[in-house]
């Protein structure tokens, strides 16, 4: 142990639906992990009582605290999709009310002709048109009539809005007009918060720019307070740390500058995640993954390439259907790019119109769960499945706390699947596993295509309640050859708050030729982008010298509807041309495998990502084992669907495993909240980290 | 239950059907990456499909647009009449646009290659993609034969065993607007076929099948059973209905006799409108495609499409309607009329199956193509520009305003459009009350403004619909309102012509709202 004098400690808290995981880690690295119930009512209540365990049971001194990091998961999430925002106005060019309802004028699903689109945040009664014109290159074709927007505060005051979202045409080449009408709302209305598209999201296509700024103005009222309850809770247990904020583009930022930012919080801690995942590999060696996180209801996979999550910009939020591409609310800002699908641990198996089993995506839920809960579940699960081949210990409680009942698993498996389709309950339990896994290994190949990834190279970094215990099957199926699982799997998304960079983005749309583009005037855009994002950097505590900054560009062939983020040098000068189309090419041939040089590039919008590296990684120290087994001279049935067959496998404790020397499958090996399940043959290790690296054959 | 469902479990037969649809999303996706046309990418203007190795569709990439719902073993069929099955070898790939031959105008280009397991043919595989661009006059319906509307490109091998034909290659350069992009949109299905091939291999290696027809055979069964269940809810019998367009000198009649008996539907368009002179001619198998689309929504929304499903059809279009078009009939604009064609299926079958029909639809889209010249100074652009109607209703909810029925076509930003051609737009908003009453309510369309900021005169294409007949409304609920289009204020007569705006000039376009459902007193009763 460290000394305790000179030790200082930085505290990350992932808040879940179920679960809030609390994790704290020392200057030294050391980490310390801990968990409790969420309390919807109270979410602020949850993270104070588990840092105050957690720093009880470590004996850590509250001054030697430093920062805090806030990685709340489902606080914005969840307000937009249970609609429970604030009342939001939203200030259109006059003409242009209903932007935000005529949206893209796509379908999601081409064969439903039940499917609903989402409704807008804003309804049309608090949609004001102000008479205003910005055109494309940012000249003024009306002026602002300051007159009718203050009647349009003053009415959606009246009208008890709280929060209002300002979005004109072409702000983003000209933010004057939006700017003062906020200057009119904190003259009339002081109280009133206010959302502007030229700062949420300056760029390019009304539609996706409106939708951001309007669910910003939406939930900002509720963060602010949430914040503010927070550091109130921390200062009655003596804590004055910093505060700061994971966003979901894989870095944090201060508080301050996430209160008037609330959208860039959503699904914050699906990347704290991936980041973890990431800095794991990093330790392990293991080189690019494919990070494999499988829960309750879904399974959530990102590629990490070069120690980089993927990052989109087509992230959508409160989908109608959540499987759905397109059901949702465009986001456009860098989010870590994750496949979500409806496959975990609840997922329901049944036999559908066509006779064939199908698993997922709908889900038993924590209530009433899987048939083995014994708590009224009846129809058959993933976990009902696990638990019938053996990979689920009949005697065990999951995670401690739920008692599993093999025989409600068989019965349920029994009767809804095996009887049905004639067939005896161990196949019917291998098929639920089965289909499972090839669902999740054909949407993350397509996913891996899409970006132009051989999948094939990838360790599958498994972690989350189910995610190591379907780990080879999916594997097998993808045709990766290495398993990584990292220590501490069930409360794996906080340790990527620690380990997350500060960062932020700035965005500028300028529609220009590459060929014979103005670099002068675009460096002028950077400077004001690099003034912004530095600014933000400092406000979270980071030493000017301290930030790098990485410039790029969404180009694309004169003539084509969607762009590729393309990297640019750091400095302009008379190279910057051929550099810029050179990187384009490069990009390009990464993603579809060829290019055109016959075609003019253009530029559309300008980015520039502010980053500096997190203070003292955490790491996590295996001790040396004996290899022992979890229960002395335990074997368990297991059965393997590759094999066809039953194997008497040890069970092994994770915490046992002997470091560095590598042994051979079968073999179960346990740690707190799940089970990774290693095949005849498969030859595993443990390293010094506490990292699970099992080798497929 | 067919035999061979004896022979392969639920459970297998449930994870190959999964794995086959996934090999051609693969595809798809990495065709849809690869491919520089703006439709494919924004639209998912383009298919990829396995077909058995006796032609018979097993697999179709997810995201497809319906045109092209069980149009390619007609495109295989006629493949294999110039090219015989036991010609081939591996490494060839077949190809042609011809619109009777593929998905009805030249601007798709059909692919289809055999897979060859050792000696053994055990599929082919099929791509479907609309080219950046086809030569001959820009997308307009205003040609008059198809010999205006591009190049055409007969039944050829661009691949003989692996060696490409450079030939047609060249022949396309020589032919398109933009040859970089086109050559760029053929090889992105060279690479499509090609995923299909390996992934296909892999898969039969994998599970050590050396024949996939087995699987093929009990995936149609499942699939038929599957159908016919829902089928039953459709009393036995004839149905029919009539709708109407505005055409173009003349409206436009499509008749639909629809008649299910012994678990088949047979759609006879007999007494539809001759074809016409102008390009909204639809080739059979484009036809097809948007006949069988609306039951595939009523039917069985969730299943994947193969020939379980496409062989209870039969699709009766006697030849020289407008559903049916002769060569060398121009075709261009074919939407035109397929998108109608959900209309008078719905309405037709609407009694039978009240809880699962849709009204027709403010449908189908409006394009804009706006050009402008200056030969002085050799400034020109051309841009064109979706906007979409409102959806009819459904039982249980009121038709979505402004949004893309049948196809899937999203508009063009307000933002990009002034950014690519030098207009300005005035006003983009809903068009309330255009959605028909119901006891559920047709979707609204939409009006925009447009003006002129060029300092020439530019002239704008119009392709719009509905102007003068407008979408139905079914089991009692009111039509939905007709589109209109108006320069300066004052109406334009030729909806379907060229208009010329000066700077400063306003084109006003409105778009036609859904159709309702029910009688619109009981919504009131309810309320």
């Amino acid at each position: 142990m460290s000394s305790r004098n000179t030790t200082s400690y930085r505290f990350g808290f992932d808040i879940g639906g179920t679960f809030t995981d609390v994790v704290v880690s020392a200057s030294d690295g050391e980490v310390h992990v801990g968990k409790c119930l969420s309390q919807p009512d109270a979410i602020t209540q949850a993270v104070v009582e588990g840092l105050t365990t957690l720093i009880e049971q470590e004996s850590i001194p509250r001054d030697k605290i430093q920062e805090v990091i806030s990685g709340a998961t489902t606080v914005v999430t969840n307000l937009i999709i249970e609609g429970k925002g604030a009342p939001t106005g939203l200030l259109t060019t006059e003409g242009f009310p209903d932007l935000i309802e005529i949206a893209r004028e796509m379908r999601y699903d081409i064969y439903d002709i039940t499917a609903r689109l989402p409704v807008p945040v804003v309804p049309r009664p608090w949609r004001k048109e102000v008479p205003e014109r910005i055109d494309k290159d940012g000249v003024v074709i009306t002026a602002l009539d300051e007159k009718a927007a203050k009647q349009a505060i003053e009415e959606l005051a009246a009208d008890g809005v709280k929060s209002v979202a300002v979005s004109f045409l072409h702000a983003y080449r000209y933010p004057a007009h939006e700017q003062r009408v906020m200057e009119i709302a904190a003259e009339i209305a002081p109280d009133m918060f206010v959302s502007l598209s030229s700062d949420v999201l300056p760029e390019i296509r009304e539609y996706e720019r409106t939708v951001a700024t309007a669910l910003n103005a939406y939930v900002r009222p509720y963060i602010g307070h949430y914040l503010e309850e927070l550091e109130k809770g921390l200062g009655a247990i003596g804590i004055k740390a910093t505060l700061n904020i994971m966003q979901s583009n894989g870095g944090v930022i201060s508080r301050d500058y996430a209160e008037t930012m609330p959208l860039r919080m959503l699904e914050s801690g699906p990347a704290a995640g991936a980041l973890a995942a990431s800095h794991v590999a990093d330790l392990a060696g293991t080189g690019d993954i494919l990070s494999f996180d499988m829960g309750g209801t879904t399974a959530k996979s990102c590629l990490v390439s070069n120690g980089r999550p993927e990052i989109t910009l087509e992230f959508e939020t409160a989908r109608v259907q959540r499987f759905k591409k397109g059901s949702g609310f465009p986001v456009k800002l860098p989010i870590i790019d994750m496949m979500e699908i409806g496959a975990g641990g609840g997922s329901i198996a049944r036999i559908d119109d066509t006779g064939l089993l199908k698993v997922g995506p709908e889900s038993s839920g924590a209530v009433p769960g899987p048939a083995c809960y014994g708590q009224g579940g009846e129809q058959p699960t993933v976990t009902d499945a696990a638990l019938v081949l053996g990979y689920l210990d009949p005697n065990a409680r999951l995670g401690g706390q739920v008692a599993l009942h093999l025989d409600l698993a068989e019965a349920a498996i029994g009767k809804y699947v095996a009887e049905p389709l004639g067939m005896t309950l161990i196949e019917a339990a291998s098929g639920i596993y089965r289909i499972v896994c090839e669902n999740m290994a054909s949407s993350a190949k397509v996913h891996a295509v899409e970006k132009g990834k051989d999948i094939r190279h990838y360790t599958l970094a498994a972690f989350g309640g189910a995610g190591p215990m379907h780990a080879r099957e999916v594997a097998r199926r993808l045709g990766c050859r290495q398993i990584l699982v990292p220590p501490n799997a069930g409360v794996f998304s906080a340790i990527g708050l620690l380990v997350a960079p500060v960062m932020t983005d700035a965005v500028r749309t300028f529609y220009t030729r590459v060929e014979g583009a103005d670099w002068q005037e675009i460096d002028s855009i950077y400077d004001d982008l690099t003034e912004s994002t530095a600014q933000a950097l400092i406000q979270a505590g980071i030493a000017p010298d301290d930030i790098e900054f990485e410039r790029s560009a969404d180009m694309r062939y004169i003539g084509q509807g969607f762009e590729v983020t393309t990297p640019l040098p750091a400095r302009f000068d008379d190279a910057t041309t051929d550099a810029a189309v050179q990187s384009f090419y490069d990009i390009y041939d990464e993603l579809f495998s060829h290019h055109l040089t016959t075609v003019d590039v253009e530029a559309l919008t300008w980015r520039l990502r502010a980053t500096a590296p997190a203070p003292s990684p955490p790491i996590s120290r295996r001790m040396n084992g004996t290899d022992s087994r979890a229960v002395p001279d335990q074997l368990r049935r297991v059965y393997f669907p590759d094999a066809g067959e039953f194997h008497d496998v040890p069970v092994l404790a994770d915490s046992g495993l002997n470091i560095d020397s590598e042994k051979e499958g079968p073999a179960l090996i346990e740690q707190l909240g799940c089970t990774t399940v290693v095949g005849p043959g498969e030859r595993f290790t443990a390293d010094k980290h506490g990292n699970l690296l099992v080798s497929l054959s | 239950m067919a035999k061979a469902n004896k022979q392969i479990s639920p459970i297998d037969l449930e994870i190959y059907w999964n794995r086959l649809i996934s090999v051609v999303d693969e595809a798809g996706a990495a065709m849809k990456r690869t491919s520089f046309s703006t439709v494919v990418r924004e639209s998912n203007d383009y298919t990829c499909v396995m077909l058995d190795a006796d032609g018979a569709l097993l697999a179709q990439s997810s995201w497809s647009v319906p045109g092209f719902i069980g149009t390619t073993p007609h495109s295989l069929a006629h493949f294999l009449d110039v090219y015989p099955k036991d010609t081939l070898s591996d490494g060839d790939i077949i190809l042609s646009n011809n619109p009777w031959i593929g998905s009805g105008h030249l601007n798709d280009l059909t692919m289809a290659a055999p897979i060859f397991h050792g000696d053994r043919l055990v599929a082919f595989v099929v791509t479907v993609a609309h080219l950046s661009d086809i030569g001959g006059r820009q997308w307009s319906a205003s040609s008059t034969e198809l010999f205006e509307e591009g190049l055409h490109i007969p039944v050829l091998k661009l691949y003989e065993a692996g060696v490409r034909n450079d030939v047609i290659i060249k022949i396309f350069e020589a032919n398109v607007r933009l040859p970089g992009q086109v050559v760029g949109d053929i090889e992105a299905q060279v690479v499509a076929i090609n995923v299909v091939k390996r992934r296909l291999l892999e898969f039969m290696t994998e599970y050590g099948l050396d024949e996939i027809g087995s699987i093929a055979t009990a995936i149609y069964n499942v699939t038929e059973d599957a159908v016919l269940k829902q089928l039953r809810a459709i009393p036995e019998g004839t149905y029919s209905a009539e709708v109407e367009g505005d055409g173009w000198e003349e409206s436009i009649r499509i008749r639909a006799t629809i008649t299910v008996k012994d678990g088949r539907i047979r759609v006879d368009y007999s007494g539809s409108s001759p074809q016409v002179r102008y390009g909204v001619n639809e080739s059979f198998n484009h036809t097809h495609a948007y006949t069988v689309y609306p039951f595939k929504c009523m039917l069985a929304p969730g299943l994947p499409n193969n020939d379980g499903f496409i062989r209870l059809f039969d699709v009766v279009a006697p030849e020289g309607t407008i559903v049916n078009a002769k060569f060398p009939a121009a075709v261009g604009a074919r939407q035109l009329i397929g998108h109608m064609l959900q209309g008078v299926v719905f309405e037709a079958i609407a009694d039978a199956l009240p809880d699962k029909v849709q009204a027709d639809s403010g449908t189908p889209l409006t394009v804009l193509v706006l050009k402008g010249l200056d030969m002085e100074s050799g400034e020109a652009f051309q841009q064109i520009t979706f906007l979409n109607g409102g959806i009819g209703a459904t039982k249980g909810r009121h038709g979505e305003p402004c949004s893309s029925f049948p196809a899937n076509i999203s508009n063009t930003p307000v933002e990009i459009l002034e950014n690519l051609a030098p207009v300005r737009y005035r006003q983009k908003i809903i068009h309330e009350g255009s959605g028909g009453d119901g006891e559920y309510r047709g979707g609204d369309g939409q009006v925009i403004q447009l003006e002129s900021c060029w300092h020439k005169p530019m002239t704008v294409a119009l392709l719009t619909e509905r102007t003068r007949k407008a979408p139905r409304g079914v089991l009692g609920g009111h039509d939905g309102a007709c589109g209109f289009v108006r320069k300066n204020g004052q109406p334009v007569a030729e909806t379907k012509g060229v208009v010329e705006l000066k700077p400063g000039d306003v084109l006003e376009v409105a778009l036609p709202g859904g159709g309702g459902l029910g009688e619109p007193s009981t919504a009131q009763a309810a309320e």
